[in-house]
């Protein structure tokens, strides 16, 4: 259960940049979460709503962009999302893959009301 | 309300602690390991071996990350090196910060590798630099080669993979070549190493591997 730690993270990261920019309330935090991760969507959202309480971000809402994991082959160039079964390229048999996208866990964006 | 961007990494937290930790250890001249697995693969038995043939050469400390207890320290006191245990109480994994909290208690002016064995668990500690040189992981055959499919960020961000207790082959149905492939997929560079730490076949193989990678960190 990493996900209650990322989540007390995100809530010191988010309630630092609130005060920052003079926020009087967060709405929303969005959050880029690649899939070649071991964290959960649905733990992370349970963790942040209970990392939030008792914080200024009480009742903030966790918006989570997914994105997929890319895989290319240094061979041939061939892309895709998810190693074929036999581990081996589809295009050209070469095993192992570089991965260009999945590895993300990054607070994107914050919607919030300010003073002004 | 507007939208403010953020753009910052969740894990930036930790990740200035574990800058922070290689800091230190790299003004001391450390090498540092961080030893990974799921429970009972076989990491106290590895670094048994590993601080034996080591120990000659190099001075060394252990830092075992437990979630409670301090059953494997005691055995690594035994070795005669000094250990310092971590309990994470709740938490799956050591991070940056709990390393960088036990480094008062450690001389680092006075050791040259410290090996960091993680709690087991083939899930989180994947997700938490410590500021170590290499992440290290062991896979026993008796776990299935299966795993690199099950849980392939582990087996993504190791530098070596230590496939233990090869002399129980014989009894269980892993397959080497599949294990070791599936987990190449994910990981070009990979260095995969079998062995069976109780009779201490391939050992070598992994000792070679460590002297080369502590020789390169002093190098640098």
């Amino acid at each position: 259960m990493h996900e209650l730690s990322l989540a007390q993270d995100m809530v010191t990261t988010v309630t630092r940049l609130a005060a920052e920019h003079h926020a009087t309330r967060v709405a929303a935090v969005r959050l880029k979460l690649g899939d070649f991760t071991h964290v959960d969507p649905e733990t992370l959202t349970f963790a942040f709503e209970v990392a939030c309480r008792g914080t200024p971000l009480a009742g903030c809402r966790l918006d989570i962009v997914r994105l997929p994991t890319r895989l290319r082959c240094p061979a041939c160039g061939w892309e895709g999302s998810a190693a074929p079964e036999e581990h081996l390229c589809p295009s050209c048999s070469h095993l192992g893959f570089a991965v260009l996208q999945g590895r993300e866990l990054q607070l994107d964006s914050m919607d919030i009301d300010d003073e002004g | 309300m507007h939208e403010i961007a953020i753009k910052s990494d969740v894990l930036s937290e930790n990740a200035l602690l574990a800058h922070h930790n290689r800091e230190h250890f790299h003004a001391h001249g450390v090498y540092v390991l961080n030893l990974m697995s799921g429970p009972g693969a076989g990491k106290t038995t590895l670094l048994e071996r590993t601080i034996d043939a080591l120990r000659a050469r190099h001075r060394l400390a252990v830092i075992e990350g437990d979630v409670q207890g301090r059953a494997d320290a005691d055995r690594i006191g035994r070795c005669g090196v000094p250990v310092v245990q971590i309990n994470t109480g709740n938490a799956c994994h050591l991070d940056a910060r709990m390393v960088h909290r036990e480094l008062e208690r450690i001389d680092l002016g006075h050791l040259d590798v410290l090996l960091i064995e993680n709690v087991g668990n083939l899930v989180c500690p994947a997700e938490f630099d410590l500021g170590e040189h290499d992440k290290a992981m062991i896979l026993s055959v008796t776990e299935g080669h299966d795993k690199p499919d099950k849980y392939p960020v582990m087996f993504h961000v190791a530098r070596a993979l230590v496939l233990s207790k090869i002399d129980l082959l014989p009894h269980v149905d892993f397959d080497v070549e599949r294990a070791t492939r599936a987990a190449r997929a994910m990981n070009l560079d990979l260095e995969v190493i079998p062995l069976s730490a109780k009779t201490g076949v391939g050992v070598d193989g992994w000792l070679v591997w460590l002297e080369g990678r502590i020789a390169r960190a002093k190098a640098r």
